[in-house]
This record gives structure tokens, C-alpha cells and sequence, in this order.
């Protein structure tokens, strides 16, 4: 689903920011970058959502090489593609509804099927009561489960979640790994930054670590064996 | 898709409905100053083309002409290239207006006993004989016909009214284009705020995976409403100031305005204007938009 091939970024003419970063994340997987900040985490993300190109190497998404494409193919490409921000990046002056509805509106949906498929989203999140609430009136672990609801409506093949729990407490942040997870069990594949390695540890899923741009660690799945593992045994 | 992009930008102004009042509010409060000073320059000029249609030669008659020399006189004079009007006043209607003109309405003249004043006649010059030279060879011409003892016209007076008028123009024009250019200005740099107020905004929907169209769209849209209606607004503005003026204004009696009316900015010329404010809408969001696309 995912590749990436001998990738280095550099930012002016320092230290790179990647350096020489291979990887495959299968269809379904669940993964997290972990690392200390400035590790690259964030980087490695924006190169796979095309916000920046590689200077080296070549990445493949669902088998189109996005080191290639031109930047008016790239609002398509995103459409593939869910993000999940650490500051939620919700506007703050529509509603939850027409905070999801956008992500459509995007895309061109029909206004009847809008509705139906933003209150489906809704109602994943368990958020359907607060639709018409502005996001200065949710809770952090709120705004992150529209934020989620935004980016699972379009039904996205892969979700990208930069960090999704860094301003939420531990209880907060184990519910929106469990809704991450059941979204995965439903065949979305799910790359997570985050520097918390309490967190990689305790989901025991696969996880790569960055210091300095380069990969010093990469963990296969040890007990969970995720959406794909459930797929090869049916 | 057209009508989600009107849906979309009358959401986006409703949403951002302050920042979008305040930028119409600027656009109309600077346009305005614009439309003022222009209303001034039309009426300039119309006052300038009044006075100038106005410009009138006396010519003073013998008082021991017949009527049927006065006639030929009318005919020669008539027949004169230079004669845009004329019209006879005989000595007693000299007489009579000369009255009307004083305060005490002519008790002064009780004694004088017979009418001094002689007959004469008023000739309009026509527009295309106004220069220096031209009224003074028509002047030359009508002075040697038999019957005309003087002639009454100040060239240096029609000279330095001209010359006054036109440096006025000039001057028009020239705080005229600075002030233009000031309230384009101000007016792409209120527009560039509204858009920077919602930079964050872009940016989420570029990630979401909008297209620069769908992005645009709207906010070239709302530029394009809240210039058009900054605009409008401005020229009810200026409507009222207008009408304000001329209700508190005695302006009939004064030397320049005789005889000339006040005058709105011409059709066209508002046209001009509600098309303006919609292109610096648009330019100011569409200037501001490759910041962020």
C-alpha cells in the first residue's frame, strides 16, 4: 500500500531531516514512528501527504510514485488519505456537522448523501448529540473524535494521525487509540507518530523509531496481529 | 457546482459576517472619498462649461436709430459666424433691468428725468470662437457696422476665468489619481485581511483535498459581493450628501452658480464605480489567495 525507497529530505544545507528511509506498510496495517521530537516524525508524514516532496528516493501510495505526480494531481491523492492532527485543526467557526461535511463538500457528494454520511461518521465517534456544537465548546478528547469523524468519512483507505494524542491526558488518549483501532479493524490502514513510547508499548503493534532522521529500530507485530493477521486466517 | 460555491460563500460570509461587515464598511467609507471628490470635478466642470455657454458681448446702439436700422443691424449681427444667441434690449428695458439691479429698486433715478441708458444688444459668442484671438477678430468685424457706438466685452476677465478653471482641472486630476491609487490601496490591503484572518482555514482545506478552485471560488466570490456592495453603499452615500447639500445649500444666488444647476455623477459613471468595487474585490482576493495556494 505504502513505500518508501531509499527517502532523504534536507532542509537548506544542513543535517538532513530523513536520511535514507526505507519501508512497506501492508494494506491494514497499524503502525506508529515513534522517536524524540526532531526526530523526523513529522517530516516523514508531510512527505507521504505530498505537502513536501523527497530531495532523494521514491515513495509509492496504493502504487502511484507521489515524488512524480504534478501538484494539481496532489488535492486528489489527498482525498485517499484521512489526516489526524495533534491541534485537532478543526474551524472553529462552522459547526461539527459542517466541520465534517467539508471533507465532502470537497470531494463533490450530493447534499443528501452528505448528511447520511457525515451522521454515520458521527455516530462511529459516538458524537451525534454534539453536531451542532461549535469546537470551542468540546472537550479536547471531543475535538480529537471529530477530528477522527473528519477524517474517516470519506471512507480513506489510509489514515495519517501526526501525534494524535499529544494534548490529551492518558485516559483520553487510550479512547482514541480504541476508536484508531476499530477504524482499523475495518481495513483502514493507520501510520501514528507519537514520542510516547509507553503508549507503542502497551499496543504492542509495529512500530518503527527515528533519531535524527534515520531508523535505528523497527518492531515487528509481537502479539496483535491487526486486520491483516484476522484477514490471512479467514 | 457553481451553486455550491455560492452556497459555500454565502456560509463563509455569514460565518465570518464581522470581519466581512468591517471590510465593507472600509471599502465604503474610502470609496466614498473617491466619489466625493469625483462629484466635485463633474460639477467643476459643469459650472466651467455654464460659464463659458454663458459668455455674452454687449453691443451699445446709437440713440437716433430707426427701427428698420435696428432691424438690419439684428439681421448683420445674426448672420455674424461668431453669434451663438442675441437679444434686443431697448432703452427702456435697459432702464428697467438696470432698476431691477439696484437695491432701493430705482428710487435713486427719480430725478435723473430722461433715460440715459442706450439700447443695445446681447450677443452669446459661440463655443468655438472662445480663444483670445477669435473674439477679438469677431469683436473687430461687428464694431465697424454703421449703428454700433461701443462694444462691451472684458477679455481678460473670460482669460483668467479660463485659466483659473483649467488649473483647477489639472489640479483635480492630479489629487485626483493619488487619491485613486490610495484607496485602491487600502481597499486590496482590508480584503488581504479577511483573507489572512482565514489562512488557517485554507490550509485545512488544502489538506483535506481541495482543489486551488474550490478554494478560490468562494473567496473571490465574496470579494467580488463585498466590493460590489461596499460600492453600492457608497453611492447611497453620496446620495445623501448630495441631497443634504443642495436641500441646505442657497446656492442660486451666488456669482458662480447662476444659472447652473447641481449635478449627480452620471449613469455611466456609477456603473463605472459598482464595477470597480467589484474588481478590487476580486483582485484584493484573488492578489491575496497566491500567499496562501
Amino acid at each position: 500500500m505504502i513505500q518508501l525507497y531509499h527517502v532523504t529530505k534536507y532542509y537548506g544545507k544542513e543535517r538532513p531531516a530523513l536520511i535514507d528511509i526505507s519501508f512497506k506498510v501492508e494494506k491494514g496495517e497499524f503502525i506508529f514512528i515513534t522517536g524524540p521530537s526532531g526526530a523526523g516524525k513529522t517530516t516523514l508524514l508531510r512527505l507521504l501527504f505530498c505537502e513536501e516532496r523527497p530531495d532523494e528516493g521514491q515513495i509509492l501510495i496504493q502504487g502511484v510514485n507521489v515524488v512524480k505526480i504534478k501538484s494539481r494531481a496532489v488535492p486528489y491523492l489527498r482525498r485517499h488519505i484521512g489526516f489526524v492532527f495533534q491541534d485537532f485543526r478543526l474551524l472553529p467557526k462552522k459547526t461539527v456537522f459542517d466541520n465534517i461535511a467539508l471533507t465532502l463538500k470537497i470531494v463533490g457528494l450530493a447534499k443528501s448523501n452528505i448528511k447520511r454520511r457525515v451522521f454515520e461518521s458521527l455516530r462511529m465517534v459516538g458524537l451525534e448529540h454534539k453536531k451542532d456544537a461549535y469546537p470551542v465548546f468540546l472537550s479536547g478528547g471531543e475535538k480529537q473524535r471529530v477530528a477522527i469523524a473528519r477524517a474517516i468519512v470519506n471512507n480513506p483507505p489510509i489514515i495519517l494521525a501526526d501525534e494524535p494524542t499529544g494534548n490529551l491526558d492518558s485516559g483520553l488518549s487510550r479512547e482514541i487509540f480504541g476508536l484508531l483501532k476499530e477504524i482499523n479493524h475495518r481495513g483502514t490502514t493507520i501510520i501514528i507518530t507519537t514520542h510516547d513510547r509507553r503508549i507503542v508499548d502497551e499496543e504492542k503493534r509495529r512500530s518503527i523509531t527515528l533519531q535524527k532522521g534515520a531508523i535505528v529500530n523497527e518492531k515487528a507485530v509481537v502479539q496483535y496481529e491487526g486486520y491483516r493477521g484476522l484477514q490471512g486466517r479467514l | 457546482m457553481i451553486g455550491c460555491y455560492i452556497e459555500e460563500t454565502i456560509d463563509n460570509l455569514k460565518t465570518n459576517r464581522l470581519t466581512a461587515f468591517l471590510a465593507i464598511l472600509t471599502l465604503s467609507l474610502t470609496l466614498v472619498i473617491l466619489e466625493i471628490f469625483l462629484l466635485l470635478y463633474y460639477n467643476l466642470e459643469s459650472i466651467t462649461d455654464s460659464i463659458r455657454s454663458d459668455v455674452k458681448l454687449v453691443a451699445f446702439l446709437s440713440d437716433d436709430l430707426s427701427q428698420k436700422e435696428i432691424d438690419m443691424i439684428k439681421d448683420v449681427l445674426a448672420r455674424e459666424e461668431g453669434t451663438a444667441g442675441i437679444r434686443y434690449v431697448s432703452k427702456e428695458k435697459a432702464l428697467e433691468e438696470f432698476k431691477m439691479d439696484l437695491k432701493d429698486g430705482g428710487g435713486i433715478l427719480k430725478d435723473i428725468g430722461e433715460n440715459p441708458l442706450p439700447a443695445s444688444f446681447e450677443l452669446k459668442i459661440a463655443p468655438n470662437v472662445q480663444s483670445d484671438n477669435e473674439v477679438r477678430l469677431f469683436i473687430e468685424r461687428i464694431k465697424g457696422i454703421h449703428g454700433i457706438e461701443e462694444i462691451s466685452f472684458s477679455m481678460d476677465w473670460i482669460n483668467n476665468l479660463n485659466a483659473f478653471l483649467n488649473f483647477l482641472k489639472l489640479v483635480g486630476l492630479f489629487l485626483g489619481s493619488l487619491l485613486g491609487a490610495g484607496v485602491i490601496t487600502i481597499i486590496s490591503n482590508t480584503i488581504k485581511l479577511t483573507i489572512y484572518s482565514r489562512s488557517e482555514e485554507i490550509e485545512i482545506m488544502r489538506l483535506m483535498g481541495a482543489t486551488n478552485g474550490f478554494i478560490k471560488i468562494p473567496f473571490l466570490l465574496e470579494g467580488a459581493f463585498m466590493g460590489t456592495l461596499g460600492a453600492g453603499i457608497s453611492l447611497s452615500l453620496l446620495a445623501g450628501i448630495y441631497t443634504l447639500f443642495r436641500l441646505n445649500t442657497d446656492y442660486t444666488g451666488g456669482f458662480l452658480w447662476k444659472g447652473v444647476d447641481l449635478v449627480f455623477l452620471p449613469p455611466g459613471t456609477i456603473i463605472y464605480l459598482l464595477l470597480l468595487g467589484t474588481m478590487l474585490g476580486c483582485l484584493g482576493s484573488g492578489i491575496s489567495l497566491k500567499r496562501f495556494l
